[in-house]
């Protein structure tokens, strides 16, 4: 056998160990998925369908579901927009969050042990959550962030920072308040 | 001619490359083992132990996969040609086949395992496991009343400018770009007229990969051609996050999302109960239990499985990981695994050993011999 036989058949089991992997496209059927966002479509009649329940600071108003929103709030004589946003997985971590807010605010970026130095935690009754104050010249951010098994609930509030300052109570205790919904059909 | 003095024989079974290999692997795992702290642990294996090459700027250097298949190649050809036949040497032969199967079954197991995790619910039924790192981007027939028909495009083919065909629905998709991690934001003007779905109002940037794995976010911008002009467009899907995009073709409604890859296993599990037991006066978890029905080609069986108490059924092991609690009941987490070549350590460790007795136990009259 010549060398080049030789070389070639080395060098197609290479090729062969190379090539081995996964198929490139499958079908297979699964059960249904319920989204949120078809529960959202089918019963878009302004009740609480979310899986979760919150009390509403009385001041407020609501709005169930908007685009990504599980639910909006405001103020009457509006300068605030507070919204429940829930993402699969650890949806990007806090650093990362954190991060994306302070760009938002045209801030820049803070490392993970500066963040963590500006976190509060608090409880509710669907778990601790972590909650964080972000602010420009002009405008604020009130987040707070909630590590659920498989999902990351996000609850934002933004606006000018004396209506943030004004509202800093209403935001926390919304958080708190944050639990199952028992009446979610 | 001899296969032993044959040029290019010698040259692969030479002990050199072996000695070489076994030097780079150990600058591999030295480098993989440091740089783990900023890349992260699935990062670090992925980029030089499970890849075959390590790119810098325009070099290129052997990962952990080409130099073990050098190993291997190496070892394979020392076994099979350069080897001296005798009695003498069978502890060594013996030794160095336990080798070869060790890498044997490294190389099944980096091609042909899985693992992921299992959620069911009290009383509900899976026959899909989702792995923990690999994603893909699924288009969902939602058309059945009780079932959704899952077409599958690996995270392989999910790169900028790749052109994936054959879909079920006759559309081709091409992808415009694909991010491991990125950034949705709120678009601040009005994009192109064929942006449909999150892409009008949400554009996506890529961001630096976090060190955690599962705190990363893929997102993918995708144009959809073949289908009537309302559905033809600019896609943007963001890992796990809805809404997800759905359009219609002919009287079929369908789903697209990016989601992490799911394998099909070829019986269904149906949980009956999940029992949690903690410390007395604590709400520390002392153990997991979760009693299932398999359901395997007609046939429906009970079985347990609890922690330091897996179940194995067709090369599939099922371990008791963790449970989600919601108003709807309790949910067991089991993490699923399917590995060829679980085994081949085993098996390969014992030959190993026995191959190094024997070869000791021979060695012995010479080295008493020599020390009297």
């Amino acid at each position: 056998m010549s060398r080049v036989f030789k070389t070639t058949y080395l060098l197609l089991f290479t090729a062969f160990l190379c090539g081995c992997g996964e198929p490139e496209i499958v079908t297979y059927e699964t059960e249904k998925k319920v989204h949120m966002n078809s529960v959202k479509k089918e019963k878009s009649d302004g009740h609480n369908h979310s899986p979760y329940a919150w009390d509403k600071p009385e001041n407020w108003t609501q709005e169930m579901g908007r685009s990504m929103r599980l639910v909006s709030f405001g103020l009457t004589e509006g300068g605030l927009d507070v919204s429940i946003v829930q993402l699969g997985g650890a949806a990007g971590g806090i650093k990362a969050n954190v991060n994306r807010w302070r760009g938002q605010l045209s801030l820049e970026n803070e490392s993970e042990e500066n963040i963590l130095k500006t976190i509060t935690k608090q409880k509710s009754k669907i778990g601790e959550f972590s909650w964080t104050l972000l602010s420009n010249e002009k405008e604020s951010f009130l987040v707070s962030i909630y590590n659920l098994p498989g999902a990351t609930l996000f609850v934002k509030a933004k606006g000018s920072i004396a209506i943030i300052e004004q509202e800093k109570n209403n935001f926390l205790s919304l958080c708190r308040s944050i639990k199952a919904n028992d009446h979610q059909h | 001619m001899s296969l032993k003095k044959n040029k290019l024989i010698r040259k692969i079974s030479s002990p050199a490359i072996f000695f070489y290999a076994s030097l780079w692997l150990i600058v591999l795992l030295v480098i993989g083992t440091v740089i783990q702290k900023d890349i992260g642990l699935y990062r670090a294996q992925e980029t030089y132990f499970s890849a075959w090459f390590i790119s810098y700027e325009f070099i290129y250097l052997p990962a952990g996969r080409t130099t073990l298949t050098i190993v291997f190649i190496n070892l394979l050809f020392q076994f099979l040609f350069m080897s001296a036949w005798s009695i003498k040497k069978i502890g060594l032969h013996i030794t160095h086949f336990g080798a070869i199967l060790l890498l044997c079954g490294g190389f099944l197991t980096a091609y042909f395992s899985s693992e992921g995790s299992m959620e069911i619910k009290e009383g509900g039924r899976s026959s899909t496991f989702r792995d923990y790192h690999k994603l893909q981007l699924s288009l969902v027939d939602e058309s059945q009343p009780n079932k959704d028909i899952v077409t599958a495009v690996n995270e392989l083919m999910l790169y900028g400018g790749s052109t994936i065909n054959n879909l079920p629905f006759g559309a081709d998709i091409k992808v415009l770009s694909f991010y491991r991690n990125c950034d949705p934001r709120r678009r601040k003007e009005g994009g192109a007229d064929n942006l449909k779905g999150l892409s009008k109002n949400f554009s996506i940037f890529p961001i630096p990969l976090d060190k955690q794995d599962e705190r990363n976010r893929a997102g993918i911008v995708l144009e959809l051609t073949g289908l009537s002009a309302e559905v033809n467009g600019i896609y943007t899907l963001v890992e796990e996050m809805e809404p997800h995009q759905h359009f219609m073709v002919g009287d079929k409604q369908w789903r697209m999302e990016l989601e992490h890859k799911y394998y099909k296993i070829p019986f269904e599990i149906e949980l009956i109960d999940f029992e949690k037991k903690v410390y007395p006066g604590t709400a520390k978890a002392k153990s997991y239990k979760s009693d299932v029905f398999v359901h395997d080609k007609g046939v429906k069986r009970k079985s347990i499985v609890e922690m330091n108490a897996p179940m194995r059924l067709h090369g599939y092991t099922f371990f008791q990981s963790s449970f989600t609690q919601s108003k709807d009941g309790e949910s067991t987490i089991f993490t699923v695994v399917k590995n060829y070549g679980r085994m081949f350590p085993y098996i390969a460790s014992i030959i190993i050993c026995i191959g190094l007795m024997i070869h000791c136990f021979l060695l012995l009259p010479k080295l008493i011999k020599k020390g009297q």
